[in-house]
């Protein structure tokens, strides 16, 4: 039974074709292909979109998989190519609508204060306000917790360019989130 | 950075659970992407071949042209005018 097998065995069983090891691979890494996907689009629409199209792309190259990275690598690379496949999409089809919504999220609106009470939602949308190299960083570190390596070799970048898009997505996020500073400080 | 940052980002982006129905949706579109690639080819060729097959039945449904027969001063005007005797 592949299910319990080791991740190679896994691996070489979904080479096969085998029905079970997709499953067990799927489930195995479901909830972080999805975790990314929500935290970079957003919305739980496009972060269906997104695993979809990366389990699909999973499944049909992983014959391709020589191992010269780690598997966990792999994955994160198709993943961000499907975030940045669907950012692309969504921007052709859509810049009005989401022109319209990054209005919408304008910490300055005095009606978005009353829509976005909640403070996780408030940090959440600042995030997506970020430009997606930005963005995919900063859900690649916090939603994912990888080091500074991992991420350079999942973006296919140095590690001084991680570093150096992380430290200018920190100052943005300082700068939109005051509100949320002078809050921390009073609790 | 600050430490407030930190904290609300680890806190509001952590990882969340992915539903049930992604894997459905994960085979739905494997089995469309199965579909045999040269469906599309076969259909093009099957539509050129009923669009002639139907072009020669209209051609061939016309009547025929009534026969003319030329007399011998139009034969000559027209050898002289399509060729140099």
């Amino acid at each position: 039974m592949v299910a319990e097998g080791s991740e190679r065995d896994l691996v070489q069983a979904c080479r096969r074709g085998e029905r079970d090891a997709f499953r067990a691979l799927f489930e195995r890494y479901r909830n972080k292909v999805y975790s990314i996907a929500l935290r970079f689009a957003g919305d739980e629409a496009a972060a269906m979109d997104i695993a979809q199209d990366t389990f699909v792309k999973l499944f049909s190259t992983i014959r391709d998989f020589r191992g010269d990275s780690s598997f966990d690598t792999w994955i994160y690379r198709l993943v961000v190519n499907s975030c940045m496949d669907h950012r692309r999409r969504t921007w052709r089809i859509m810049p009005l609508a989401d022109h319209f919504q990054q209005t919408l999220r304008d910490p300055a609106d005095s009606l978005t204060d009353l829509l976005r009470t909640e403070r996780g939602g408030q940090v959440r949308a600042e995030v997506e306000r970020l430009s997606p190299d930005l963005r995919i960083v900063v859900v690649l570190r916090y939603t994912e917790g990888l080091s500074y390596e991992q991420i350079a070799e999942a973006l296919g970048c140095s590690e001084g360019t991680v570093a150096s898009r992380l430290n200018r997505a920190h100052k943005r996020l300082e700068q939109r989130l005051s509100r949320l500073m002078k809050d921390y400080r009073r609790v | 950075m600050s430490e407030w940052l930190d904290l609300e980002l680890s806190h509001h982006l952590a990882p969340t659970e992915a539903p049930p129905e992604l894997w459905d949706r994960v085979c739905a579109a494997r089995r469309r992407r199965a579909t045999p690639h040269f469906a599309l080819p076969i259909a093009a060729v099957v539509t050129l071949v009923l669009a002639g097959a139907l072009y020669f039945v209209a051609r061939g449904a016309q009547a025929p042209q009534p026969y003319r027969g030329y007399t011998a001063a139009t034969h000559s005007q027209c050898l002289t005018c399509h060729t140099t005797l």
